[in-house]
């Protein structure tokens, strides 16, 4: 009987098994450590950028070969989100990160919130100061990867924007683009080429591709106006928040009377996505706000369209304007928990100043180096058959060397999404008042700024951090 | 002796791992949420205390209210949307008429069987305007107009739509077994007392599957309201708010997530997530009552 006991009382064969596993794996778990690979380690975000950095990856390999002072290097290209969300957990939380990590500037702003001794990246200010690099890179590149006057990243270009325009459509119009020179030649110039293709009676063909949701386009045009979600203020230096500016409020007002009303000529045809691609094919768009970057997607993505695409300088807002503006940007960083900052830094500048590699980026992606030093190099000066045989690299060089300064502040994507809400509101305010020319439009543009710029001042007021260390 | 203390330990040991995990996983993180509510953090490393200015600003917060409000009309959307289509498709392929039950049954179900981002996939590109297959559907049967902006300004019509076609099928297969346990003599008691076939759903039916259905209710109301990954991959676009324009799609716990995740403010998202709890609770014991009463009459 007790021995029958004794039986009830033991565990089944298949529990032990089951403890067992649970025991080993959680012993493995504990103790396994995942296997460290000697050298450098390179996070980027796109895969394009792989035939830029590999043949410098290569040469470093090789070098390193025979040299055993120089480290090895592997990039590694991680989804956007998860390079931002392994990056930032690594920081706080001291999970492994790459040594060299590179960042989009939509991103930014998650890295630099708070305080600036806590920024997960090297402050690379003292170092870029005395190897000169202010010197060789424009100072508009540099402005969006700086908190508090502190420089965090190499800028890795300085993404100038151009109108691109179908030259086909264009010309089998009989129109001369030389005559456009501001928004209202633009406008006026234009404005024939609001067609309707398959007779439905809707017209389907617009001169531009732009809608009230596209902020990236707002927020360039305001850059470009001599606005923006914010400034450098000349006495401190710090970026002030400048979303109720008057130029902004102009833009606002334009850009909702494309969209809106009988005089529209603008068309949403999304960058980037198949249905936006398929409406450019279809000749649905003539005008696109395109930078550097874009040109080569464009050339990858829209070959059908080679030889039918020119560029031209954006129209000004007011006579002697700007007619170039700026749009994307990436930078190079070196997080504080790289074992080997030194080599790190040197591979980075590699990666920046290296003309083979600036020529790479250029053939590879249409990319405009931020080494203004590099620009009179012949390959960004060779006819280009996608546009036709333009020397578009040329026109994006002279953009370049006029570009409104971007700001540095973490609160940028914060502003230029309740610009988007409000340039979002004034539609409404146009279509259901019936108002849509933009002179009509100004007033309630700058109401409806007003009150995103409150919004933007009262949550930035509540960042004890910044507010320590005075940043406005 | 030795046998008395071991079954006196016993129960302890064989409790002890829940405790741990439930410890470690549950009440830890939750008492150090409560504190973070009362302090502001860039990351775990930062941290100031604030008192009670989280929930201050909470309250007064125009987004955080926008979230409440979107939530709550997917909520009431999704649920008046989806128990009473699959109770009506339950009870359609309930019926032993119908030709080829076990398949339309697959047919229905199949949707919650794809993964949620596979669904804010297919529905982005349904909704876009322009090139979106249903507007350009539309466009060619009845002249609709190609340029509909449901991702612009009815962001929550498009999710309520998306989570529908997703979620149907599976309330449906709830209600399906509830019908499968009404029982066949009070049916057919009632036909011969001359009820007819509303009565006999007002009287029989609904009273027999009423449990189930409030269940499903509350599964619903509890989803919904932590419906994050739906809006978030079918919203998410550069330089565009998480909720889309203007937020129309930002929900509660997008906006915990926003400002945990993304901004770092882990104290702020702490403050949100008991509210949101406190919300839940109240919903669950409104829900509560409301069953009882039900059962009761």
């Amino acid at each position: 009987m007790g021995g029958k006991k004794e039986d009830d009382r033991s565990f089944s064969l298949g529990i032990w098994v089951i403890v067992s596993i649970a025991v080993v794996t959680s012993l493995w778990a504990l103790f396994w450590s995942p296997p460290e690979e000697p050298g450098l380690l390179v996070w980027t975000f796109t895969r394009h950028l792989i035939p830029v950095y590999q043949p410098i990856i290569d040469e470093q390999n090789a070098e390193a070969a025979d040299n055993p002072e120089l480290m090895r290097v592997r990039l590694d290209v991680l989804q956007p989100d998860a390079l931002v969300q392994r990056s930032l957990t690594g920081f706080w939380a001291g999970t492994p990160v790459a040594d060299i990590i590179q960042v989009e500037i939509k991103w930014i702003g998650q890295f630099l919130t708070g305080p600036v001794e806590e920024v997960g990246f090297v402050d690379l200010t003292d170092i870029m100061k005395r190897e000169g690099m202010f010197d060789t890179i424009s100072p508009a590149s540099f402005a969006p990867w700086s908190s508090q006057g502190r420089v965090f990243g190499i800028p890795m270009g300085s993404h100038p924007v151009q109108l691109a325009y179908r030259s086909d459509i264009v010309e089998e119009a009989g129109i001369d683009v030389s005559q456009i020179r501001s928004w209202d030649d633009f406008e006026r110039v234009m404005r024939p080429l609001v067609q309707d293709l398959d007779g439905d009676g809707q017209p389907d063909r617009y001169p531009i591709n732009f809608w009230i949701t596209q902020t990236p386009s707002i927020e360039l045009l305001m850059l470009q106006a001599g606005g923006g979600a914010f400034k450098r203020d000349p006495v401190t230096g710090h970026d002030r928040l400048n979303v109720n500016a008057g130029e902004n409020a102009q833009v606002l007002a334009r850009v909702v009377s494309w969209c809106v009303g009988p005089a529209r000529i603008a068309i949403d045809s999304p960058e980037l996505t198949p249905g936006g691609n398929q409406m450019r094919l279809e000749g649905k768009v003539v005008c696109v706000f395109m930078p550097d970057w874009l040109a080569g997607i464009w050339r990858m993505d829209l070959q059908p369209l080679s030889g039918k695409v020119r560029v031209m300088p954006l129209p000004e807002w007011e006579p002697g304007g700007l007619r170039a503006s700026v749009w994307g940007g990436t930078m190079t960083a070196i997080p504080k928990s790289t074992p080997n900052f030194e080599a790190a830094w040197d591979f980075a500048k590699k990666m920046t100043y290296q003309p083979e590699a600036a020529e790479a980026g250029f053939r590879e992606h249409f990319a405009i180096g931020a080494i203004s030093s590099l620009w009179d190099q012949p390959f960004y000066h060779e006819p280009v058959e996608y546009f036709g045989g333009q020397r578009a690299g040329s026109v994006y060089i002279e953009a370049a060397r006029n570009l409104p300064l971007n700001n540095s502040s973490p609160y940028n994507q914060l502003a230029i999404e309740r610009i988007g809400t409000a340039a979002l509101a004034l539609q409404r305010y146009a279509e259901s008042n019936r108002k849509y020319r933009r002179e009509e439009l100004v007033p309630e543009a700058q109401r409806l700024l007003d009150a995103a710029h409150d919004e933007v001042a009262e949550i930035m007021a509540r960042n004890v951090f910044l507010k320590e260390a005075g940043a406005s | 002796m030795r046998s008395s203390n071991r079954s006196r330990w016993a129960p302890y040991l064989f409790l002890l791992p829940f405790f741990a995990v439930f410890a470690v996983f549950v009440a830890y993180p939750l008492g150090h949420s409560m504190q973070l509510a009362f302090h502001q953090t860039y990351g775990p490393t930062s941290s100031e205390y604030v008192g009670l200015s989280n929930f201050r600003t909470l309250l007064r917060d125009a987004d955080f209210w926008k979230a409440v409000r979107n939530t709550v009309i997917f909520t009431v959307g999704a649920i008046v949307t989806q128990v009473p289509a699959a109770l009506g498709l339950a009870m359609l392929l309930n019926r032993p008429g119908v030709r080829g039950r076990a398949f339309w049954r697959l047919i229905f179900f199949a949707p919650s069987l794809v993964g949620l981002a596979f669904v804010a996939i297919l529905a982005s590109l349904v909704f876009l305007k322009n090139t979106g297959l249903l507007n350009v559907a539309l466009h060619n049967l009845v002249g609709f107009d190609r340029e509909f902006p449901w991702l612009e300004r009815h962001v929550m019509a498009a999710l309520i739509i998306a989570a529908f076609w997703m979620y149907v099928g599976f309330n449906m297969v709830y209600f399906l077994a509830a019908l499968q346990n009404v029982e066949r003599g009070l049916i057919e008691a009632a036909t011969i007392d001359g009820a007819n076939a509303w009565g006999r759903f007002r009287h029989v039916t609904l009273p027999s599957i009423w449990p189930v259905g409030t269940f499903i209710v509350l599964l619903s109301l509890i989803g919904s309201f932590q419906l994050f990954d739906l809006p978030y991959l079918l919203l998410k676009e550069n330089g565009k708010p998480m909720g889309g324009p203007d937020n129309q799609g930002l929900t509660i716990v997008m906006y915990l997530y926003q400002h945990g995740f993304e901004r770092g403010d882990l104290g702020y998202a702490s403050a949100i997530g008991w509210l949101l709890a406190l919300l839940l609770i109240g919903f669950a014991v409104v829900q509560l009552l409301v069953s009882r009463t039900g059962v009761r009459s």
